[in-house]
């Protein structure tokens, strides 16, 4: 029981890493002045997309969106990076949880 | 004022307690008050000598870095009284033994004679040096100098008066129930020094990310007015506090607590911390949960966000109908959680426990640290880890725990797993490894509600085989969700082997803020 626990936790782990991500499609967007620069971002269904996510302002922002299951705090002034997908085409609404009023957009997998 | 006073005549009754049990050990020996009197003279320069040098560094700092110089004093001032205080609370039964038995010592010959100078200088000094620090941290925080005096003489006065009435036993005082009152009072003391620190820090421009106001009530009760400035230094009370005061309050308040418990646990002495800790869980809701020595039921995710402050509640309760002590049990903790860094969370736990017919008893102490590794979405699994460390407080083992959490989206459903080992340490240990496993999946169906299942199982020891129905396995539905600020999930687990309760009604609720 002991070496079966062991080694089924040990090939997990090694699972992980060795299926790295293969090169993922980058893209990228920008906070500025609580906005989202584009506020509609296309991208490919059925592939894992990195989103780079450059915050210009001098608050933090938060990137969240229910529907990809992710949230993401960005510094002041840094960059933060989400890794989405693979995605069914559809429209997938994402938000500053830290100015919600100004801060929204949506991804588009086509 | 009140502060001050209360301070001081502490300080100053355990200077005269100490001379006083030398006093008395020493009747017959021949100049003894000149060993006493060079003692006290020397740790009285001693003290002075570090509050003019306190003065130098407070001069020198004026203008730059005074915010930073006034918290660096409090936090010593904080540190040595708390550090006094459960120095006291361990040492306190067994300082007149001792102080006699040097004493003897001298008297008999066997001992040189300054040593008793020596105990006494070094009273003399280290309480003395609280004193001063207090001070220092009082007037920078805007006491002033005259309420500060005075509470200092009346707790001149006063400790002195009531050391030497008990010297010449002209009084009866339950030492037990004096130092747990001031005891009790200077816990609430060290943690207000705490966050009055942690204020001047935020002053001078740290903890942004923590920094904004959690509440504002100075319409109702403003600290500069003469309640409020005495809640303030008594109590720590500021009318806007930032949110770093609060949780460095509250995490002051509960580790001293936690610590004079563990001190009080291992001399079987009263119940003042118990009655303390008690008091803290009972502001809870009232509620649930499980039972025996298993841990509540919950499946971490790998994530962590940073800047992410969480109250976190979690209970649960059995019923069993052969299983007696399982019928009716439950277990609660409650824990505050920091997201440190985009990558690390830390969590501290308090636990209580309670079996049928029996009381409800604060069992144990936790701490975690979760580290996320990968990126959510990076790779095909998202991996974080979890170290857990358990301090009994109820006369077993204490426990680690190291759990590889593990999750996968797969369109709208979420799943998770947990990969637990096991191990007792310490006294009473048990010398084997335990192995857990936990699942759970949820649908996403709307923030508010996300139903699905999880799936329990802990195996026992790994080190010999064991039959199912010895293992512990659990399943059942669990909703979760997010309302507001507030996390949840409840579920009813089904126990599926014989040495797990029939049933087991869960809940776990979070409190987030984002800074």
């Amino acid at each position: 029981m002991a070496r079966l626990f062991a080694v089924s936790i040990f090939s997990a782990v090694l699972a992980v890493f060795s299926l790295s991500a293969h090169a993922a499609d980058e893209f990228r967007l920008t906070i500025k002045d609580h906005r989202f620069q584009p506020e509609t971002l296309e991208i490919p269904a059925g592939r894992k997309v990195k989103i780079t996510i450059a915050n210009e302002d001098p608050t933090p922002e938060e990137f969240e969106s229910y529907e990809l299951n992710r949230e993401k705090v960005i510094k002041g002034n840094s960059t933060g990076v989400v890794f989405i997908g693979p995605l069914d085409p559809g429209a997938y609404p994402f938000f500053g949880e830290f100015n919600m009023s100004t801060a929204k957009g949506q991804i588009v997998a086509k | 004022m009140l502060s001050s006073a209360i301070v001081v005549f502490r300080e100053v009754f355990e200077i005269v307690l100490i001379v006083g049990i030398v006093l008395a050990a020493t009747k017959n020996m021949p100049h003894r008050r000149k060993a006493i009197a060079i003692g006290f003279g020397g740790g009285l320069l001693g003290a002075c000598l570090i509050a003019m040098f306190t003065d130098t560094i407070s001069n020198m700092a004026e203008g730059v870095g005074q915010e930073y110089f006034n918290a660096g004093v409090l936090f010593a001032a904080a540190l040595m009284i708390g550090w006094t205080l459960l120095w006291m609370k361990k040492h306190g039964r067994h300082m007149k033994r001792h102080f006699q038995d040097i004493g003897q010592a001298v008297s008999d010959g066997k001992a040189p004679f300054l040593t008793l100078s020596a105990i006494i200088a070094l009273a003399m000094l280290r309480e003395g040096s609280e004193i001063v620090l207090f001070s220092y941290g009082m007037l920078a925080a805007g006491q002033s100098t005259l309420s500060l005096a005075t509470g200092a003489a009346i707790g001149i006065v006063g400790g002195v008066a009531v050391g030497t009435l008990l010297y010449m036993g002209l009084i009866k005082l339950s030492m037990k129930v004096f130092f747990q009152v001031t005891s009790a009072l200077l816990i609430f003391l060290v943690a207000g020094m705490m966050s009055q620190a942690f204020g001047f820090l935020v002053a001078a421009g740290g903890f942004e990310r923590l920094s904004q106001t959690v509440w504002d009530s100075s319409s109702i009760l403003n600290d500069s007015g003469i309640l409020g400035k005495s809640l303030n230094t008594m109590f720590g009370y500021t009318a806007r506090p930032a949110a770093i005061q609060v949780i460095a309050y509250v995490l002051t308040l509960g580790t001293l607590i936690m610590l004079m418990k563990l001190i009080e646990k291992d001399f079987k002495i009263v119940k003042a911390g118990q009655t303390a800790a008690t008091l803290m869980l009972a502001a809870l809701p009232v509620a649930l949960v499980p039972a025996q020595a298993h841990a509540t039921k919950k499946v971490y995710s790998p994530y962590v966000e940073q800047g992410e402050l969480e109250l976190e509640w979690k209970g649960s309760i059995t019923h069993d109908d052969d299983e007696e002590e399982a019928d009716g049990a439950w277990e609660q903790k409650a824990g505050i959680g920091y997201g440190v860094t985009d990558w690390l969370f830390l969590e501290a736990y308090g636990e209580v426990e309670k079996e049928n017919n029996e009381d409800g008893k604060f069992t144990a102490v936790e701490f975690e640290g979760k580290v996320q590794l990968t990126d959510p979405g990076a790779y095909w699994l998202d991996v974080g880890l979890l170290g857990e460390y358990e301090i009994n407080t109820d006369g077993g083992a204490d426990k680690v725990e190291a759990k590889l959490l593990l999750a996968k989206d797969t369109g709208p459903f979420t799943h998770m797993a947990n990969l637990g080992l096991e191990r007792e340490v310490g006294d009473e240990s048990e010398d084997e490894t335990e192995g857990n496993v936990s699942w759970s999946t949820r649908y996403r169906y709307k923030p508010s509600f996300e139903p699905g299942f999880e799936i329990h199982s802990d195996f026992g020891s790994l080190s010999d085989g064991s039959e199912f129905d010895e293992e512990e396995h659990q399943a059942g539905p669990v909703i979760y969700g997010q309302l507001g600020a507030f996390k949840y999930d409840v579920g009813y687990l089904v126990g599926l082997s014989d040495s797990t309760p029939d049933g087991e009604g869960k809940a776990n609720l979070e409190y987030e803020w984002h800074f």
